[in-house]
């Protein structure tokens, strides 16, 4: 089970790596994009922190609430109310008042956040996007979510690093990239990164 | 009213273009600016939780957010999204189908447009400055390029290389597949899914058209310009916009036409896979479609329709309008006729600007901007100009059918008024082939010896502006509507109008006819006397119209020199202004609670203040009574959750509801105070006070806000008067106590009446008990008036008696202060005290207090007006 404190662990770790990758994914973004996805998630992950020490929540779907809206409020690109949007509904697919969660909770939580990153990007997988990520972790987790939250985790990291790797041959055709057209193949997609590595903390604290 | 919300990645942006337009076009237009990202808004990006707070904090009904790109659309989406839900809890879920399609809640209507932010957000405020709403402002801002493009001719060059390319792609498909000469199908589509043809349904019509051995062609029916698109060119039919409801038509050329037009229909038909039903819609159906629903506005073949006020009385003259024929003929060389076309186009430009110049009012000369738009518009005459190359036709020709296809388009709106629209569609079409076939650019002048009554089949714009106005005494149309441009023409250029079928039918040429625009009454070939009559009721209506137009603004001061202000009740910001143009001294009574009815939410403290000052500025300085919340009796609020009493009028209402809901009460109070700040002179009142211990409470109330505003800072006028209505008969005997608190009085003279009556006043069984000139309520006025000035407080009157000019004559003679009442009241009431003298109208006042009757009291003032003053009709 994942308790409270292991979203918290989570979460702080996040601000951590991506502090740690704010010149990687940065420097992913340059290549397509602003220049300033590192920078955005960075900037945002120190204020979810803050947030999240001061610790106003009480249950799992608060504590999604309040890094979804922190994330909305400071990050800033379009990452913000993407990522945003990916924990404020996510959080909403599980029970009020919940204290922990099992793997298929966890499942359903990413799988709702997808659901509407997707329709509020109006994008699906194979568009150099985030979701290119998402979506293989997220099959996999169905696949072994009854095998336990570690495996289930493991292998969904394994395919979110397959699909982060499937946006370098991808033409990007939403975002800022898509500018670029045909000059958007052969680099990896920073959001989908930035994914991957929020997915592989993940599986580093939840057992 | 409209609201807009400017969203950039930088916050000075949005902030300086907020500056701009109410620069440009109005200081109290409401827009927000939203922009920047992290704690001090200070990084480049956009937060949704900003544009949340923009939304809720604009009080209008209908919000416009226009945006620069990228993450602004995302953070305007999501804050739609979550504004939605949060209003809306019970229906939460809503991550099935977002629809991007006008989100109402609570009375609000949000869309977001992809229209460019500076140039869009101007053409909005345009018309919200113009009072039109969301949907106008959503079109004007999606084409507020057109003016730079054609001034900048580059949209052209840009069609050109993409003809150019699209061009060489077809010819050589062309090579590719000589075959397609078969005849050409098309059938017409209604679009339902919630997206409209967004990338996917595109790309899958680009599947389908690669599929088949057929040349498609896609065409938006719902937009303005149609713009056409190739089924296998993805930008191409995303560029066509196709929102959920609106029709396209697809064309299909080639040996498997038939088949592609079949596959595309079942596509359509399952919604590309996207859920909801679908309604197929063959051409012939959409045919039968086109002819108008909604049709209560136009003339039936039986109905006379008074569009235009004033009395005409003259003989009358056929207006002919040479049907412009045009031919088709062939000629050698198409550019010159494409040159001499666009002559004539520039010629009909200046026309129009000079007829611009000739109505000064802004908004009807904007309806002859509109034509100058429409003609400028670069894609119709690249399609003509193209039409003229390619056929080797004439340009009349070219440009009748392409103009004729617009007028289509629009004859075939759901809504009445694009429907309208195409009547200056032809008024457009007529006025280019007058110049292209009678070869001058003289302006359609009609010829005509003496003033005489135009009768037109159909009345056009620019027939108005064409005719030399000395000539015309009135106009007869056989076809018409209230609202088409030519009506509003009319009525802003006095003119009397009727639209009268029956009437056209019996007219023959040197007829004498006098109609009146008011009623739609007429008469043909009147007899002397007949005729006579007509003639005095026209001298006397424009007299009166005259001195009334010329003295609207004047204080009503009497023969005496005795002074009675003239106040207006209001409810809203429209109203305000309407009474300002009326003449209104001020405002007697600024009803708050007409904000409070008609939503489903209680609008908290901030939309009350942005309304509250948005009425006072309206108002500009001068005085302004406003009640405190009026609600209970008659005026349910929905919102508030307020039991059904059995009588409601004797239940829980103003001051008594508001003191046992503070939570409703202290914002309100709030709100009002905070408004003051924006006057010197707004004074407050108290409804339905029965008791001295109902005013001292609510005094008490506005005292305790007054030290919380003081203590944080807060603006606001301090002493400011307070007063209260007088409405209640207790209050009528309490009346010496309540004036050691109370700064004025103002009686409230249908509930008055109705309680001193006992009579409902929503029983119609009961009217001639409600009658406000009973000899009991008189006496009861003149009774307030006695107590009130021995105490030094003035008296005012804001009941629906104050806008009859007998009860004026009473009421100025029983010594009553100043008179509120509905704004267009007020010129005609202004007039008729400037005829009165003090002491006459108090001789008379006290004299039918010993009346018994209402009737007695109508009838004597209905014989004094008729010898002192004027037609007691009026």
């Amino acid at each position: 089970m994942v308790e409270l404190e292991d979203l918290k662990q989570w979460i702080l770790n996040l601000q951590e790596v991506y502090t740690e990758n704010k010149e990687y994914l940065t420097d992913l973004d340059s290549a397509i994009g602003d220049a300033d996805h590192g920078i955005n998630m960075a900037r945002g992950f120190n204020k979810v922190k803050e947030e999240i020490e001061k610790g106003t929540f009480s249950d799992v779907p608060s504590f999604f609430s309040l890094v979804g809206m922190t994330l909305i409020k400071t990050v800033g690109g379009a990452s913000g109310p993407l990522y945003g949007a990916l924990f404020l509904y996510g959080g909403k697919a599980v029970a009020e008042e919940s204290q922990s969660l099992s793997a298929e909770d966890i499942r359903k939580i990413f799988q709702k956040g997808y659901d509407r990153v997707s329709s509020l990007g109006k994008s699906s997988p194979g568009e150099k996007t985030m979701l290119d990520a998402w979506k293989p972790a997220l099959e996999s987790m169905e696949k072994y979510q009854d095998q336990g939250i570690q495996v289930m985790l493991t292998e969904a990291v394994q395919s979110a690093e397959k699909g982060m790797k499937s946006t370098i041959d991808m033409l990007a055709t939403k975002g800022r990239a898509s500018y670029l057209g045909e000059r958007s193949i052969g680099h990896q997609d920073p959001g989908a990164t930035s994914t991957f590595l929020m997915l592989e903390t993940a599986s580093k604290i939840w057992r | 009213m409209l609201g807009l919300i400017l969203v950039s990645h930088s916050r000075a942006l949005a902030q300086s273009l907020r500056d701009l337009i109410q620069k440009m076009v109005g200081e109290t237009l409401p827009i927000v600016a939203c922009g920047g990202s992290g704690e001090q808004k200070n990084e480049l990006g956009t937060d949704a939780s900003e544009i949340i707070k923009a939304i809720e904090s604009l009080p209008t009904e209908e919000i416009l957010i226009l945006g620069d790109m990228g993450s602004s659309i995302l953070s305007s989406k999501m804050a739609l999204e979550l504004f939605m839900e949060a209003t809306e809890p019970l229906e939460s879920d809503l991550s099935e189908d977002i629809s991007e399609e006008a989100t109402a809640i609570q009375k609000k209507t949000i869309r977001i447009s992809s229209a460019p932010l500076v140039e869009g957000a101007i053409s909005a405020s345009l018309q919200i400055q113009a009072g039109n709403g969301l949907n106008l402002a959503m079109i004007e801002a999606l084409e507020s390029l057109l003016p730079k493009q054609s001034q900048l001719e580059d949209s052209n060059l840009l069609k050109q290389v993409k003809q150019e390319e699209i061009d060489s792609e077809l010819s050589k498909e062309n090579r590719e597949d000589d075959s397609n000469l078969e005849e050409e199908k098309s059938q017409v589509f209604l679009i339902q899914n919630p997206q409209g043809l967004h990338a996917r349904p595109a790309a899958r019509i680009v599947q389908i058209a690669s599929s088949f051995s057929a040349e498609l062609t896609l065409e938006n029916l719902d937009r303005p310009q149609k713009r056409k698109a190739r089924a296998n060119s993805l930008n191409q039919i995303a560029l066509l916009e196709v929102l959920k409801g609106q029709n396209i038509r697809v064309r299909a050329k080639g040996r498997q036409a038939q088949e592609s037009l079949d596959a595309i229909a079942l596509e359509i038909q399952r919604n590309f896979g996207e859920g909801i039903g679908v309604k197929l819609k063959p051409e012939n159906e959409k045919l039968k479609n086109e002819k108008p629903k909604d049709k209560k506005e136009e003339a039936s073949s039986k109905t006379i329709l008074a569009v235009s006020a004033g009395i005409a009385i003259g003989q009358v003259y056929f207006v002919q309008k040479s049907k412009i024929q045009v031919s088709k003929k062939t000629i050698s060389d198409p550019k010159k006729e494409i040159q001499q076309f666009k002559n004539v186009i520039l010629s009909a430009q200046k026309q129009i600007q000079a007829q611009i110049a000739l109505f000064s009012k802004r908004a009807e000369s904007e309806i002859f901007s509109a034509h100058l738009l429409m003609l400028g518009d670069p894609e119709l005459l690249d399609r003509i100009s193209e039409k003229i190359q390619k056929e080797k036709k004439n340009s009349s020709w070219a440009w009748s059918e392409e103009i004729e296809e617009l007028r289509s388009l629009y004859q075939s709106s759901e809504s009445e008024y694009l429907r309208q629209r195409s009547k200056d569609i032809e008024d457009i079409r007529d006025r280019v082939l007058r110049i292209l076939e009678t070869n001058s650019s003289a302006s359609n002048k009609m010829s005509i010896s003496k003033p005489s009554i135009w009768l037109f089949e159909e009345l056009n714009p620019s027939d108005l502006a064409d005719m030399d106005h000395s000539f015309v005494l009135g106009i007869v149309a056989r076809r018409g509507s209230y609202t088409s441009h030519s009506s509003i023409l009319c009525r802003s250029l006095g003119i009397p109008c009727i639209v009268d079928p029956s009437l056209m039918e019996k007219l023959k040429e040197e007829n004498w006819l006098v109609f009146d625009g008011e009623t739609g009454k007429s008469a043909v070939n009147p007899s002397e006397s007949l005729l006579k009559e007509w003639q005095k009721r026209k001298e006397i209506l424009k007299k009166q119209e005259e001195e009334l137009l010329s003295s609207a603004r004047e204080p009503a001061v009497s023969l005496d020199g005795t002074t009675l202000a003239i106040l207006a009740n209001i409810g809203n910001q429209r109203d305000a202004k309407i009474s300002i143009e009326q003449g209104a001294d001020g405002v007697g009574l600024f009803r708050t609670e007409l904000f409070f009815l008609d939503r489903e939410r209680v609008p908290n403290e901030e939309e009350q203040y942005q309304e509250f000052s948005q009425v006072i500025r309206a108002m500009q300085g001068s005085e302004v009574i406003v009640r405190t919340l009026d609600i209970g009796g008659d005026k349910e609020v929905p919102s508030l959750g307020i039991q059904k009493e059995e009588d409601p009028f004797l239940g829980v209402r103003g001051i008594r509801l508001c003191l046992k809901r503070k939570d409703l009460f202290h914002p309100h109070l709030r709100a009002i105070l905070r408004a003051s700040a924006e006057s010197k002179s707004l004074k407050i009142m108290i409804p339905m006070v029965s008791q001295v211990q109902d005013f001292t409470s609510a005094l008490e109330e506005i005292k305790v806000v007054h030290r919380e505003l003081e203590s944080e800072g807060i603006d606001h006028l301090w002493p400011i008067p307070i007063g209260m209505m007088v409405e209640t008969p207790s209050s009528v005997y309490l009346l010496e106590e309540l004036a050691e608190h109370s700064d004025f009085f103002s009686i409230g003279t249908n509930d008055l009446t109705q309680y001193l009556m006992s009579a409902s006043r929503v029983n119609p069984e009961l009217d001639a008990y409600q009658d406000a000139l009973h000899p009991a309520v008189l006496r009861c006025i003149y009774d307030i008036v006695k107590k009130a000035h021995k105490r030094d407080r003035k008296v005012s009157l804001c009941g629906e008696l104050g806008s009859d000019p007998m009860a004026l004559v009473i009421l100025f003679g029983l010594g009553v202060d100043s008179l509120s009442m509905n704004p267009s009241s007020i010129p005609k009431i202004k007039n008729l005290l400037r005829k009165l003298e003090k002491g006459q109208a108090q001789k008379l006042a006290l004299e039918l207090l010993e009346y018994s009757s209402s009737i007695e009291i109508r009838n004597k003032m209905k014989a004094f007006l008729h010898h002192h003053v004027i037609d007691p009709s009026s």
